[in-house]
C-alpha cells in the first residue's frame, strides 16, 4: 500500500513536461518566451526530476529500505514540484505573457522596468517554489541514505547509483538556496520596488553572482545521477565491477566538491577582475580532471569484457560519446580568452545540449529501460528499443553537431538573415530535430507499450544483474531472501571469477 | 549533557558579549578594525550557541558536517563577491 | 523483501497535495488577485494544522524500521538529522542574502551611519530578549529530559513570550519609527537590505513561534515525558539557529 507513495511519486515524476521546439513561427517576444520556458522546464522540471523520480524508486531498493525517511515530505516535495511547473507554464497565459529573459533570467532584463509583465513575476515565484520542493527532497534523501540502510549496506558497499544520488542531493542542498535568495530579492524588486538588480551598484553582476553560484552546481546536479546510471548499466552489461571503484568514487566526490567553486566561468565576459578570471579558469580546468577520470573509469569497465548489447547499454554508450564531445567543448570554454568568441553563441548551446540532452537524457532513459523489468516486472520490446535508439542517436547528432559550426550565430535570436550563411546549418539542425524528437518519444513509448503485457516474475532480472536491488541480498553473504536466479551477490571484484557464472 | 548552571552561564556570557559589541562600536579607531572585532565577537557567540545550546559539544560533531560545509561555501561566495566589487565591480 | 521488523501498512495523507495546492494558489494570488492570495493562505494554514494534528509519529511510514546500518549517526533520530540538513540549506539562504548585502554595501559610495538610523539600545535589548528565549527553550529541554513537565511548560511558554516580544518590538516599534523617518524598503539600498534581511529573519522567527506553539499545546496536554521529547529538541535546534542568524544581523545592521 505504501508503494503508492513511492511508485506514485515515481510514475508521475516520470511524466515528461513538454519540450518546446525552437523552430515554429514566432515573433521575437514569443520566441524569447519559448526559449525561456524550454530551458527552465527542461533543466529544472524534466531532467533533474526524472533522475530524482528514478532515485525515489531505486534508492530504497538499493539500500534495503521500504521507503524514504519522511514519506509525507516526499509527497509534498512531489506535489509542490508539480504545481510549480503548472504555475510556470501558466505564466505565459497571463496578460503580457511570461518571462522572456532566457532561462538565466539576467538582470536588468528581469526587472520590472524591462519585463513589466506579471507573468515574469509568476515564473520567478514558481522557481522559488521549486527550490522549496528540491530542498525538501534533498533533506529526505540524505536522511534516508544515512539512516535507512538495512543490515549489510555499509558505506563501502553502497551502490554507485545511490552514491551519485547522495552527491546530487548534497549539491541540491547547496545550490538551490542561493537561487531562492536571488528569486526572493528579484521578487522584492518587482513587487516592493527595491533596486537590488536595477541599481548601478553592480545590479546585473549581483544577479550573475547569485544565479551562477546556483547555476553551475545545478548542471552537475543534472548530470550526476546520469553518471550513476551509466555505471550501473555498464557493470551489468559487462558483468564486471566498476573499474577502480574507490578511485571512481573519490573522483565523483571531487567533482561534487569542486563544482561549487567554478561558477564565475559563466561571467568571464562581464568585465570582472583579472585575478578572478585566472582563479576560476584554473578551478574550471581542475574540475575537468576528475570528471575525465570518471568517464575513463566508465569506459575501462567495458574494456576486454563480453558485453551484452541491450537498449539500456546502447543509450549509456551514447551518453559516453556525448559526454566526451560535450566535455571537450566545455573545457575549451574554460579559457576566458576563447570565451570572448564562444560566449552567447551556438557553440555554447551545442556544448550543453550534448551533455544535457545527450548524456543526461540518454542515460536517464537508459536507466528507465534498465530498471524497467525490476519495477514493472515486464519486459519491453528489445528490437523496437534498439531501432528507436539508433534513429534517435542519429537525429540527435544531426540536430546538435551543426551547432559547433555556428559560432557566428547568437543565442536567443528569433531569426537570422539570408546573407549570414547560416541557413543550411539551421535547416540541417531542424531536420535533425524532426528526426530526434519523434524517435525519442517512440523510445519512451516503447516502455509504456510493455505495460499492456501481463507482468511476470520470470522477467524480474533479465540481465542476471548482481546488484543488491536485483537479488535482494544486502549483506553480501550469498544468501538472498528473494533470488531470481540463485546467483551469488557481489558488487565488486567477484565478476572476474567467471566460473561462478558458468555454474549457474 | 550540561546542567542549568552551564546553560545560564553561557547565557550570561552571551549577554556580556552583546554589550561588548555595542561598546566596541563607540571606541576610537578605524571603522574596519572595529567592524572586524565586532564580527569576531558575533562569531564567537554563534559558536557558543551551537556548541552548548545545540549540543554539538556533547554529541557527534558529524551532525555539523553539512552546516560547516555550508559556511565554507558561503565564505566562498561572500569573499569572491566582495573581491569582485572591491576590484572595480 | 529484506529483514525489516514490522510491515505496518503506510497510511496516506492528503495534506501534501492540499498544502501544495494552497501554496500555489497563494503565489498565484500574489500576482493576479489578492483575495486568491488570502484563500491560498487559509488553505495552507488549515492543511498545516491537520499535519500538526496528525502528529509526527510513524503513521505514514511503511514500516517501523530500526536502522541497522547508520554509521556514524546511529544515536541520532532521523528527525534530528533531517533538521540539521534543513539548517544547512537555511545557512545557505541567509548566507546568500548577507553576501548580497555585503556586495552592494561595498559597492556603494555612501551608506548611512548605523547608529544614526537605528535605535542601537533597543536593538541590543531585543538581541538580549532573543538570547533569553534561546536559554528558555534549552532549559525546557533540560527539564523534560529530567521528567519535569512543569519546567518544560514554563520554558516553552517563556520562549514563546520572549520570541513574540522580539517581533512586537521589531515590527511594532522599530519598523514604524524607521518608516516615519523615511527609511523604507524602497528608499534605497540601505533600506532595502535592512528590511529584506530582518524581514526574512522575522518570518523565520514567526515560523518558529508556530512550532513552539505546537509544542506548548502538546506539552499542556501531557504529550511529553522524559523519554519522549524529540520534538522539543528538534524545534530547539531550529530556534537556536534563528538566534544565531540574529547574532550576525544585529551587528551588521545596527553597529557597523
Amino acid at each position: 500500500m505504501g508503494f503508492l507513495i513511492v511508485a506514485g511519486s515515481f510514475g508521475e515524476l516520470m511524466r515528461t513536461q513538454l519540450a518546446v521546439p525552437n523552430n515554429t513561427l514566432l515573433d521575437p517576444f514569443q520566441y524569447s518566451e519559448t526559449v525561456t520556458l524550454h530551458g527552465l522546464l527542461m533543466i529544472l522540471w524534466v531532467l533533474s526530476p526524472l533522475g530524482v523520480g528514478i532515485a525515489n524508486y531505486i534508492v530504497p531498493l538499493q539500500i534495503g529500505a521500504k521507503d524514504l525517511a519522511f514519506p509525507r515530505l516526499n509527497a509534498t516535495s512531489y506535489f509542490t514540484y508539480l504545481f510549480s511547473g503548472v504555475l510556470l507554464v501558466g505564466s505565459i497565459f497571463l496578460p503580457g505573457g511570461g518571462a522572456a529573459t532566457g532561462w538565466t533570467l539576467y538582470a536588468p532584463l528581469n526587472t520590472i522596468q524591462f519585463s513589466p509583465q506579471s507573468g515574469a513575476t509568476l515564473a520567478i515565484l514558481a522557481l522559488a517554489l521549486l527550490s522549496v520542493s528540491v530542498t525538501m527532497s534533498s533533506i529526505n534523501f540524505i536522511t534516508t541514505i544515512v539512516k535507512n540502510r538495512t543490515k549489510g549496506v555499509t558505506w563501502k558497499r553502497l551502490p554507485i547509483f545511490t552514491w551519485s544520488i547522495l552527491m546530487t542531493m548534497a549539491l541540491m542542498l547547496f545550490a538551490f538556496p542561493t537561487l531562492a535568495a536571488g528569486a526572493l530579492l528579484l521578487t522584492s524588486d518587482r513587487i516592493f520596488g527595491t533596486i537590488f538588480f536595477s541599481s548601478t551598484v553592480g545590479g546585473s553582476i549581483l544577479w550573475d553572482l547569485l544565479f551562477w553560484f546556483f547555476g553551475h552546481p545545478e548542471v552537475y546536479i543534472v548530470v550526476l545521477p546520469a553518471i550513476g546510471i551509466i555505471a550501473e548499466v555498464f557493470m551489468t552489461s559487462a558483468k564486471r565491477g566498476l573499474f577502480a571503484r574507490t578511485v571512481f568514487l573519490f573522483e565523483l566526490g571531487a567533482v561534487t566538491f569542486l563544482s561549487v567553486d567554478v561558477w564565475m566561468h559563466h561571467m568571464f565576459t562581464t568585465g570582472v577582475n583579472y585575478t578572478l578570471l585566472q582563479t576560476f579558469s584554473i578551478t574550471t580546468l581542475a574540475i575537468s580532471i576528475p570528471f575525465e577520470g570518471v568517464v575513463i573509469g566508465l569506459v575501462l569497465t567495458l574494456y576486454k569484457s563480453r558485453i551484452k548489447i541491450t537498449t539500456p547499454f546502447l543509450f549509456c554508450l551514447a551518453a559516453i560519446f556525448t559526454v566526451t564531445l560535450g566535455g571537450v567543448t566545455g573545457v575549451l570554454q574554460a579559457f576566458p580568452v576563447l570565451d570572448y568568441a564562444f560566449r552567447g553563441t551556438y557553440w555554447v548551446v551545442g556544448h550543453f545540449h550534448y551533455v544535457m540532452a545527450g548524456t543526461t537524457l540518454f542515460a536517464l532513459i537508459g536507466g528507465l529501460y534498465y530498471w524497467w523489468p525490476k519495477i514493472t516486472k515486464r519486459m519491453y520490446n528489445e528490437t523496437i528499443g534498439i531501432i528507436t535508439f539508433i534513429i534517435s542517436f542519429i537525429g540527435f547528432n544531426i540536430l546538435y553537431f551543426p551547432y559547433f559550426f555556428m559560432i557566428d550565430m547568437p543565442r536567443r535570436v528569433a531569426t537570422f538573415t539570408y546573407t549570414s550563411g547560416l541557413a543550411s546549418l539551421n535547416l540541417t539542425a531542424t531536420v535533425g530535430a524532426y528526426i530526434f524528437g519523434p524517435a525519442f518519444l517512440l523510445a519512451v513509448l516503447n516502455l509504456a507499450f510493455s505495460l499492456r503485457k501481463a507482468s511476470s516474475e520470470t522477467n524480474a532480472n533479465p540481465w542476471e544483474a548482481k546488484e543488491m536491488e536485483w537479488t535482494g541480498d544486502y549483506s553480501g553473504t550469498g544468501q538472498a531472501t528473494s533470488t531470481e536466479n540463485g546467483g551469488t551477490s557481489s558488487i565488486t571484484g567477484d565478476y572476474t571469477k567467471k566460473s561462478k557464472e558458468i555454474e549457474k | 549533557m550540561p546542567g542549568i548552571k552551564t546553560y545560564v552561564g553561557i547565557w550570561l556570557g552571551l549577554v556580556v558579549a552583546t554589550i561588548m559589541e555595542v561598546v566596541t562600536r563607540s571606541l576610537p579607531g578605524a571603522v574596519s578594525l572595529l567592524a572586524l572585532t565586532i564580527l569576531l565577537i558575533s562569531s564567537a557567540k554563534a559558536i557558543f550557541i551551537a556548541l552548548y545550546y545545540q549540543h554539538l559539544r556533547f554529541e557527534s560533531w558529524r551532525l555539523a558536517v553539512l552546516p560547516i560545509a555550508a559556511i565554507v561555501g558561503i565564505a566562498l561566495l561572500a569573499i569572491s563577491s566582495a573581491f569582485s566589487m572591491a576590484m572595480g565591480g | 523483501m529484506t529483514g525489516n521488523n514490522e510491515h505496518s501498512e503506510g497510511k496516506h495523507s492528503f495534506m501534501p497535495i492540499v498544502i501544495s495546492v494552497g501554496v500555489s494558489i497563494l503565489l498565484l494570488g500574489l500576482i493576479i488577485y489578492i483575495p486568491l492570495f488570502v484563500a491560498g493562505l487559509i488553505i495552507t494554514a488549515v492543511a498545516l494544522l491537520k499535519v500538526f494534528k496528525d502528529g509526527f509519529e510513524e503513521k505514514f511510514s511503511k514500516s517501523k524500521e530500526t536502522p541497522e546500518e547508520a554509521w556514524p549517526l546511529e544515536q541520532q533520530g532521523k528527525e534530528k538529522i533531517g533538521v540539521w540538513v534543513f539548517l544547512t540549506s537555511e545557512i545557505l539562504i541567509f548566507g546568500s542574502l548577507i553576501s548580497a548585502y555585503v556586495y552592494v554595501r561595498l559597492g556603494s559610495s555612501s551608506w548611512p551611519i548605523a547608529s544614526q538610523t537605528h535605535n542601537v539600545i533597543l536593538g541590543m535589548i531585543n538581541t538580549i530578549i532573543l538570547l533569553t528565549s534561546s536559554l528558555s527553550i534549552v532549559l525546557a529541554l533540560y527539564f523534560i529530559r529530567a521528567g519535569n513537565t512543569t519546567g518544560l511548560k514554563v520554558g516553552l511558554t517563556s520562549a514563546f513570550a520572549l520570541g513574540s516580544a522580539f517581533l512586537v518590538i521589531k515590527l511594532g516599534f522599530e519598523w514604524p519609527e524607521l518608516i516615519r523617518k523615511g527609511f523604507t524598503i524602497n528608499s534605497g539600498l540601505p533600506g532595502s537590505t535592512y528590511y529584506v534581511l530582518t524581514g526574512v529573519h522575522a518570518v523565520h522567527l514567526a515560523a518558529g513561534l508556530v512550532a513552539v506553539g505546537y509544542l506548548m499545546l502538546r506539552a499542556f496536554n501531557g504529550g511529553f515525558n522524559s523519554s519522549k521529547h524529540s520534538g522539543v529538541e528538534n524545534v530547539g535546534l531550529y530556534w537556536h539557529f534563528v538566534d544565531i542568524v540574529w547574532m550576525f544581523l544585529f551587528p551588521l545592521f545596527y553597529l557597523i
